[in-house]
């Protein structure tokens, strides 16, 4: 991967726009994405590619409810200066400025979450990794996945005040490992360091996934089961409730779970979750301001059980009558804010620990196509099992069982806690390239599958 | 940007080693407008523009991009393909072969009456925000939101086959959600498809028609009536289906179970495989004799038409299901080539990627089902108790893309040829091939619609391109049916 532009050239072509536009409340955010990315299936890999782009946004702050931005991935002083004045045409001349206090540029340079390994990786390094990892595993299985590393840097401008930069990369490795019948094994690691990914071990576990899975599959019944869901279930689970119960879009509509009902026991007390774009955690995917220029703020989400905290924009702050904390979404997100950094706060058990906890449960690597929004309300989800599920029995994983679905609610799953593993891992995101959480495995009590 | 510049940036790549080599630049545009509550919310406008080089060297891909258009970060993109072909191609187990198609040639543009980029942003905030307005004719309103959005991708394939084409695509959308609350209560419905909208590959003139200010009423009406219906009762069904939500079951259990990809094993990161095998080909039933599906990249008005893919195949209209039998796949000229597909005639071009920076993949076109007759009245007349759904909510289904489950906005009980009182949170499950196989009746072409799905989601990491479902009415027989109330537990 090579970087696109310099950080000094890129903010010097923004101010330079925006000084010949002259809208006083015009603000820039600006994107680069890097990514590079080796794609594999049948132990082959078949797609390999670097991808870049950059979104350069112009903004016009303050107005009361609006937002109008236009943006562009062409760096020229022409095309640049165009796309700022076409916010100053057709942003509203008399509107209110927001109650809810917005950006306050902080002048800030924090390429602490960046790892210049992970930028530099090759595809001649991961081809390389990949053929030791996948030369060492079980000849009756094979490997499908991605090995890829991205890096993200994020410039934030208005004129007369110093710029906000932050830079971010991200390595991740997830791979299934696939038995000779197609069933399927499946492991992930991810890190700011790519140096810091043990492929090995995700293939050795995907592996031994895979040949359990192998094994003939048993049928369990529909209605509540207990369930150890692994950190990549987890996850999922929470990326969905991100949207439906910790977001400031739905929260303001009383659509979603937490609408009316902050400060109400809604899970198990041992559950306290926050959100930290901030956090010095080496595990943590590190964001230190949002697209409106707003520092991130650690929002506590979750509260032994209660919901005391939600994710907000400007826009969403205002109508709640409260501050933004540092989420206002990209353009693209129509979810509007959304907690894009969960940590889970961890318990003391280990995987066997739990494991050995269940009397006659499943092991749930993780789900598949879940879907928040049977009954947002409610925190009502369906999805299904996949990569590898098991019965647990008498405190002993056992045998695979056919995929399962679930139909839920997110508060139900959550809300009868067994115990909570103490190791977290780092589970990227599908809400955003710049999202992950930091989640252990959960034992809960019952889990409704149908 | 001219072919020439494209074209040497493919000789660039063919002399650092490539055997084949494809080039697209890329100029998209998009401009949305989000009005909430009678007010403006948001006005945006993207452009992006830059340009993809793929190159097959040693047997395996490689692909690099540069936003812009700097000859000299375009030849580098072109290089950096070729380096990356050459790595990967020490980790593989059959080389790469493409089957022959003739190299794209031509032009072609989305029949617009009305550009959408030329009517002023102020009258599209102004209808927006009277469509928004409209909705709060009752107390029980809590949110409205409204949106119109369109978006123009512009691009040129040149190949090193000799391919030089060009496409200017352009996609129309506008939607309506309501949010009405009574107590503790919260009931949304959307117009005119489902939350995320209608789009068409169409100028303003689809917005126009969709007479937006005029349904708001209406849509809060339904919304009302549905938050105080009673809960769909458990249970199996005679299940009408309407077209709207039909042309998302296309979607998810047959569109994405075709993609010859999936089918080979190559997806199975993220998206999952396919519960068909290669050799069903011809043989498996996939559904009754009532369903014929189609691929068909030329129909007017889908978000998968076009004039090539980009793997420069010809548009197509493939048949995929013919009266229940599986006769095609969603292919590319790699893996037509895998399976000989080519030879046999069943090559259709779905190869594409969302921008100039993303790498194709197999994508749905407009999978269509075929109308069969009479209408949506007939098929409610000759059900004696069963259940009518429309307007998607949720979706989900396994990565075989066999286990299925539904959440629609709109449920009607059917009894004696009637359709009688609304049900709330619908929900319907089942398995591919038996839902399919269950299909007794598909209503006739006057209710034949079809319907833009813009945000299909492939691909690791996800690409999103718009496709395009053709439906009429459809009925299954005892299709497992509840309620999405607290999450589907008693």
């Amino acid at each position: 991967m090579t970087a696109l532009i310099a950080r000094d050239d890129l903010e010097a072509r923004i101010r330079a726009a925006v000084a010949q536009t002259g809208g006083e409340r015009l603000c820039a955010f600006a994107v680069i994405r890097s990514r590079s990315v080796t794609r594999f299936a049948d132990s082959s890999i078949h797609q390999a590619f670097d991808e870049s782009n950059i979104r350069i946004e112009f903004r016009s702050r303050g107005h009361h409810g609006v937002s109008v931005t236009a943006a562009t991935s062409a760096l020229d002083a022409p095309t640049l200066a165009q796309t700022a004045a076409r916010v100053i045409a057709t942003a509203p001349a008399q509107s209110p400025p927001l109650s809810a206090e917005t950006s306050r540029d902080q002048g800030t340079h924090d390429d602490s979450g960046w790892s210049l390994a992970t930028t530099a990786s090759s595809h001649e390094e991961r081809a390389d990794a990949l053929r030791a990892a996948f030369g060492t595993a079980a000849p009756a299985v094979s490997f499908a996945g991605v090995f890829g590393a991205r890096t993200l840097s994020f410039l934030h401008l208005r004129r007369d005040a110093p710029a906000s930069f932050a830079r971010i990369s991200k390595a991740y490795f997830n791979v299934f490992g696939v038995g000779p019948r197609g069933d399927e094994g499946f492991d992930g690691c991810a890190h700011r360091d790519i140096a810091e990914l043990n492929i090995d071990a995700s293939v050795r576990t995907a592996t031994e996934r895979a040949l359990r899975a192998s094994a003939p599959k048993r049928r369990v019944c529909r209605g509540p089961i207990e369930a150890i869901l692994a950190p990549d279930a987890v996850e999922e689970l929470m990326s969905w409730a991100a949207p439906i119960g910790f977001g400031g879009k739905m929260f303001v509509e009383g659509a979603g779970f937490s609408a009316g009902r902050l400060g109400e026991p809604m899970f198990d007390a041992a559950l306290t979750i926050h959100d930290d774009g901030l956090s010095d955690d080496p595990l943590a995917v590190r964001m230190p301001f949002d697209c409106e220029g707003t520092p991130k703020r650690c929002v506590t989400l979750v509260d032994r059980g209660r919901v005391v905290g939600i994710a907000h924009d400007s826009t969403t702050a205002d109508l709640a009558g409260t501050v933004s904390t540092g989420h206002a979404p990209h353009d693209d997100v129509e979810a509007g804010p959304l907690p894009l950094h969960l940590f889970i706060a961890p318990g003391d058990a280990s995987v066997d620990d739990l494991v050995r906890g269940v009397e006659h449960g499943l092991w749930i690597t993780r789900f598949h196509y879940v879907n928040g929004y049977v009954n947002p309300r409610e925190g009502a989800m369906t999805g299904l099992t996949r990569g590898g599920t098991f019965l647990i029995e008498r405190g002993k994983i056992t045998d695979p069982i056919e995929t399962a679905r679930f139909s839920d609610r997110f508060p139900a799953i959550f809300s009868s806690i067994a115990r909570i593993g103490a190791e977290r891992r780092l589970i990227p995101s599908w809400l955003h390239d710049a999202a992950g959480s930091v989640v252990p495995a959960i034992h809960v009590r019952a889990l409704n599958l149908t | 940007m001219g072919h020439g510049d494209l074209a040497l940036a493919v000789d660039e790549a063919v002399r650092a080693g490539a055997a084949y080599v494809d080039a697209r630049h890329v100029a998209d545009e998009a401009e949305r407008i989000v009005a909430r509550n009678g007010q403006v919310e948001r006005v945006s406008h993207d452009t992006s523009e830059g340009v993809g080089v793929r190159a097959l060297v040693d047997g395996a891909w490689g692909f690099g991009c540069a936003p812009g258009l700097d000859p000299a970060a375009i030849a580098g993109a072109a290089r950096t393909a070729v380096g990356i072909a050459r790595a990967a191609a020490t980790l593989r187990r059959a080389p790469v072969s493409l089957a022959e198609t003739p190299p794209a040639h031509g032009d072609y543009r989305t029949p617009c009456v009305i550009d959408p980029f030329t009517v002023p942003t102020a009258q599209k905030c102004d209808l927006a925000v009277r469509a928004s307005e409209a909705a709060h004719q009752s107390p029980l309103v809590r949110s409205s939101e409204v949106f119109l959005s369109a978006r123009r991708q512009w691009k040129r394939f040149v190949s090193s086959e000799g391919a030089n084409a060009t496409h200017d695509l352009v996609v129309t959308a506008a939607g309506l959600n309501v949010v009405v609350a009574e107590g503790d209560e919260v009931e949304s419905r959307s117009y005119p498809f489902e939350a995320v909208g209608s789009y068409r590959a169409a100028g303003y003139e689809f917005i126009e028609g969709l007479d937006l200010v005029s349904a708001a009423p209406r849509v809060v009406d339904e919304a009302i009536e549905i938050l105080r219906a009673p809960d769909c009762p458990a249970g199996r069904t005679t299940l009408i289906v309407g077209s709207a939500q039909l042309a998302l079951q296309i979607h998810e259990s047959c569109g994405h179970a075709v993609e010859l990809d999936r089918v080979l094993g190559t997806e199975v990161s993220l998206a999952g495989t396919s519960f068909i095998r290669p050799d069903d080909l011809g043989r498996l039933a996939y559904g009754s004799d009532k369903v014929s599906i189609v691929a068909d990249a030329t129909c007017e008005g889908g978000l998968g038409t076009f004039a090539f893919d980009d793997d420069g195949v010809a548009a197509t209209r493939t048949p995929i299901v013919e009266r229940g039998k599986l006769v095609g796949f969603l292919t590319s000229r790699e893996t037509a080539a895998q399976l000989g597909l080519d030879a046999r005639g069943v090559i259709g071009g779905t190869m594409r990627a969302e921008s100039w920076n993303r790498f194709p993949l197999i994508r749905m076109v407009n999978v269509n089902l075929e109308s069969g007759e009479g209408s949506l009245e007939d098929l409610i007349r000759d059900t004696d108790d069963g259940m009518f759904v429309d307007g998607f909510r949720s979706w989900s289904i396994d990565d075989r893309r066999l286990n299925f489950h539904f959440a629609c906005q709109v449920a009607w009980e059917v009894k004696n040829g009637r359709l009688t009182r609304r049900l709330r949170n619908p929900v319907y499950t089942g398995v591919t091939p038996e839902f399919w196989r269950s299909c007794d009746a598909v209503a006739g072409a006057s209710e034949w619609r079809l319907w833009g799905l813009a945000q299909c989601g492939k691909g690791d990491p996800a690409q999103l391109v718009g496709v395009g479902h053709g439906a009429a009415p459809a009925r299954f027989r005892n299709v497992e049916v509840g309620s999405g109330h607290r999450g589907g537990r008693s």
